[in-house]
């Protein structure tokens, strides 16, 4: 890991722990046991009103009424609460708009709690209330609230009722702590998205960073929609909305954590794992009555999945993977160990540990992919450089002048046509080394040029003649001076020749045979081969071969272009030189 | 003088051929060119040759496997070559000059000079130039063995050629004459004596006995005679640095 990620990490993770030891100990006192009834008498209100005749519930199991629905507890207020100097104050979570009145006194109201849906205004999903001085005495305080909730748009299990009294500053921490949790994760994923973002606006190519932006830009999108009540606050009516959104933002957040890592470590499977993941997060959304568990099973399903890939991305070695699976791996267990409240705490960090290892994994491929991509620049580079300063070679440059003194004293006409030639050569030259494949007519060029040099200087009197379809011929590239370095080859070797003789090589441009599946859209072979005969003096069987920098000139730019899909094979041949290459053609060409 | 060229390059060729034969004039007796490795290696044998013009690079084989051959012949060899680089490997091989293509009259002019004017006189530069062997190439059966200048205690005129007497008491014999080793040895061996070349730093002892006979002792306790005219020059050397 980077120095500078290390930082970042430790910073997070110090942080996190921070939030997490700083939630108070709960001194409050939570209303537990309520009476009720769905009858709106006004009265109510009143601490001395008699609900003996009401029904009896559990605050939090509250059931949902068509109506007003009125609720009465006792809440007990103990003495030393007010020795922090702080008020007191009740806080209410409900789905539903509210009037609390405290021993009779209204103390607060969510909305306008009305009998029907057009007479109620949806009230806050939560609230907290501070009580005046008078009504904070130590001892029992009867409480009771009027409730409506004809906006809920749902069915939902519960009323997601709670009713809490104590000090002020504990419940306003407490009902902060979460947020901050979540504020801190946010802004770590948000970082990380705008990171990635960056990555990919740098390298277009790198479309693994435009997937880690978008992915971290939806874990940020889930984890704002499951702190959203904390951070903000709501009237309930939003509640379903941002039930949706947390279940479509999962099924999203698996799928695309599920895309990425088969994009970041692509191995064979990995529709396999696409459609397995698409259905782990489908089936949970239509199987569960309640929210959570949707998304809470339709993550779990993916965070498996994803262990099992990069798992096997581990056995195959690929890096970044040993990191991803740890970042999984603690998703996963702290999906195990509390399910309940994974979405309501633990998914924060865990999402921002999973993400810090993705993105770190992804920093360092990305690191890792740049390097490859400068070497490969240097291959290239040296290529061009290497066949350049053959040109400059002694053995070429220095004979050539020798001969021009030659000329210019005895036959300044010949040396007039040596300049020309040599300056075409050259000029071809320099207008190709730079490019990594050239059409076969240029590289043609080429060799008819070193050979007016050649013939000039050495007075022989050579030919290239050139066969094949024209469909082949039209359609063929070579990496630039391929045929070139074999025909100089050729030439060079020539032993002993006697000046004035006619030296005829041979070039042939055909299909090779190949598997069906090298076959384009027009069922023709993809493969050209290339085929160069250079006649051989009599009694020479060792051929050209000695001339080692030109062939690995040749396999290197061979490399450089096709990888590993060409070949190339030489050796005697009825009088001839015969020296065969393969690739794949035009439109096949890799890059 | 009788010239050999040995170069693959038609129109090069043709160019040596040309300014050789200006050079010499008249004094050229004989001149011969060859362009392929097979045509070289049959005119190495040949006893005619004064002086031999060798392209280094000979259609892409390694020169220096027929350098090797041609150093070990009595005759002079001259490089010619495109691939400058190669001067000081071609100077510890003996050769008496290397010409760097593209050449000129003058240039090829030098060349010969330094040949045709053996004996004469000779200035440090050119002395220097030439001296700066590092092996000696002796033909063993029809295998041509490199032997290390700095292996070579002394050389002994025999006729036409030279046996090097070594520090490990190896006795090898050279197809060169004494004088044209003397050529290409480096500055620490003199001649001292007609038939006499000593590596000078290897030199322990001088003793003179009756009848103005001297003699050194080299290490190894060998006796080397001292002609008289070196005898006084050298005994005071001597004295001076021992």
């Amino acid at each position: 890991m980077p120095p500078a990620l290390r930082h970042v990490a430790a910073a997070l993770l110090g942080v996190g722990l921070f939030a997490l030891g700083s939630q108070p100990a709960a001194a409050v006192e939570y209303a537990r046991e309520v009476r009720f009834t769905t009858r709106d008498d006004p009265a109510s209100a009143d601490p001395a009103y008699d609900d003996s005749a009401w029904q009896r519930a559990l605050f939090w199991q509250l059931p949902k009424s068509d109506g007003v629905l009125w609720a009465r507890a006792v809440m007990t207020i103990e003495s030393n609460d007010r020795q922090s100097g702080s008020p007191l104050g009740v806080a209410i979570g409900a789905m539903a708009s509210h009037e609390l009145y405290w021993d009779g006194e209204l103390v607060g109201r969510g909305g306008v709690v009305g009998a029907t849906a057009a007479a109620e205004t949806p009230g806050p999903i939560q609230a907290l209330y501070a009580l005046p001085d008078r009504l904070s005495a130590p001892g029992a305080h009867q409480v009771a609230v009027r409730f409506s909730a004809h906006h809920r748009g749902f069915e939902p299990h519960t009323g997601y009722w709670h009713l809490v009294a104590g000090p002020y500053d504990r419940l306003l921490v407490a009902q902060r702590s979460s947020a901050e949790i979540a504020l801190v994760a946010l802004s770590g994923i948000v970082m990380m998205a705008i990171f990635a973002l960056v990555l990919w606006l740098q390298d277009r190519r790198e479309r693994s960073s435009l997937l880690l932006a978008l992915l971290s830009a939806i874990a940020a999108a889930l984890l704002w929609a499951e702190s959203w009540r904390a951070l903000f606050g709501y009237t309930y009516d939003w509640q379903i909305v941002r039930l949706r959104a947390v279940t479509a933002l999962a099924w999203l957040l698996g799928l695309g954590l599920l895309a990425f890592l088969a994009d970041r470590f692509p191995m064979s499977g990995s529709r396999w794992l696409l459609g397995a993941g698409l259905l782990g997060v489908t089936v949970p959304a239509f199987s569960f009555r309640a929210w959570d568990p949707r998304a809470v099973v339709a993550l779990l399903v993916v965070f498996a999945l994803a262990l099992l890939w990069t798992l096997r991305a581990m056995r195959a070695r690929l890096p970044g993977s040993g990191l991803v699976t740890l970042g999984l791996a603690i998703c996963l267990g702290a999906l195990l160990w509390e399910p309940g409240l994974f979405l309501d705490r633990n998914l924060y960090l865990a999402l921002n540990g999973l993400f810090l290892a993705l993105l770190v994994a992804h920093a360092r491929q990305v690191a890792r992919a740049r390097r490859e991509h400068d070497a490969a620049g240097m291959r290239s580079a040296r290529l061009e450089i290497e066949l350049l300063k053959r040109q400059l070679q002694p053995h070429f440059l220095m004979n050539t002048l020798t001969a021009l003194s030659e000329w210019l004293e005895e036959d300044p006409p010949t040396a007039g046509r040596m300049v020309q030639a040599l300056a075409a050569e050259l000029r071809l030259l320099g207008e190709i080394s730079d490019r990594r494949l050239i059409p076969l007519a240029d590289e043609l060029a080429l060799c008819r040029c070193h050979l007016a040099v050649m013939g000039l200087r050495t007075g022989d009197n050579y030919r290239l003649e050139v066969s094949g379809g024209e469909g082949e011929l039209a359609e063929a590239v070579v990496p630039p001076a391929m045929l070139h370095t074999l025909v100089e080859n050729a030439v060079t070797h020539r032993n002993g020749a006697a000046a004035g003789e006619v030296l005829v090589l041979r070039l042939n441009v055909e299909r090779a045979r190949a598997s069906h599946r090298e076959r384009d859209a027009a069922g023709r072979q993809r493969r050209l081969r290339f085929v160069l005969e250079a006649p051989l003096a009599a009694g020479d069987v060792d051929g050209p071969i000695h001339e080692g920098t030109g062939l690995r000139y040749v396999r290197a730019r061979l490399n450089e272009s096709f990888g590993t899909d060409w070949s190339l094979a030489f050796g005697p041949s009825e009088g001839v030189w015969r020296t065969t290459i393969e690739l794949p053609s035009a439109g096949s060409a890799a890059g | 003088m009788r010239v050999a060229i040995v170069e693959d390059e038609a129109i090069v060729a043709r160019r040596l051929v040309r300014l050789v034969s200006r050079i010499l004039g008249e004094r050229l007796e004989r001149l011969v060119h060859v362009s392929s490795l097979a045509e070289a290696e049959a005119l190495l044998g040949r006893s005619w040759i004064d002086l031999l013009f060798l392209d280094l690079n000979l259609r892409g084989r390694d020169g220096f496997r027929l350098l090797a051959d041609a150093v070990s012949r009595p005759f002079d060899t001259v490089v010619v070559s495109a691939h400058h680089d190669q001067a000081l490997r071609a100077f510890e091989y003996g050769v008496v000059d290397f010409v760097p293509k593209p050449f000129d009259e003058a240039r090829l002019a030098q060349a010969i000079h330094r040949v045709l004017d053996r004996g004469g006189p000779r200035l440090e530069g050119e002395r220097a130039a030439a001296g700066r062997a590092r092996y000696l190439a002796v033909r063993k059966a029809r295998e041509v063995i490199p032997i290390a200048v700095a292996e070579v205690l002394f050389v002994r005129g025999a006729g036409d050629f030279a046996e090097l007497h070594c520090r490990d008491g190896g006795v090898h014999l050279h197809q060169k004459t004494l004088q044209r080793l003397g050529e290409i040895l480096p500055p620490a061996f003199e001649r001292i004596h007609r038939s006499y070349i000593v590596d000078t730093e290897a030199i322990r002892a001088f003793r003179a006995e009756e009848g103005s006979r001297y003699f050194v002792r080299l290490e190894g306790g060998e006796e080397v005679p001292v002609s008289r005219a070196k005898a006084r020059a050298l005994r005071e050397r001597l004295a001076g640095t021992g």
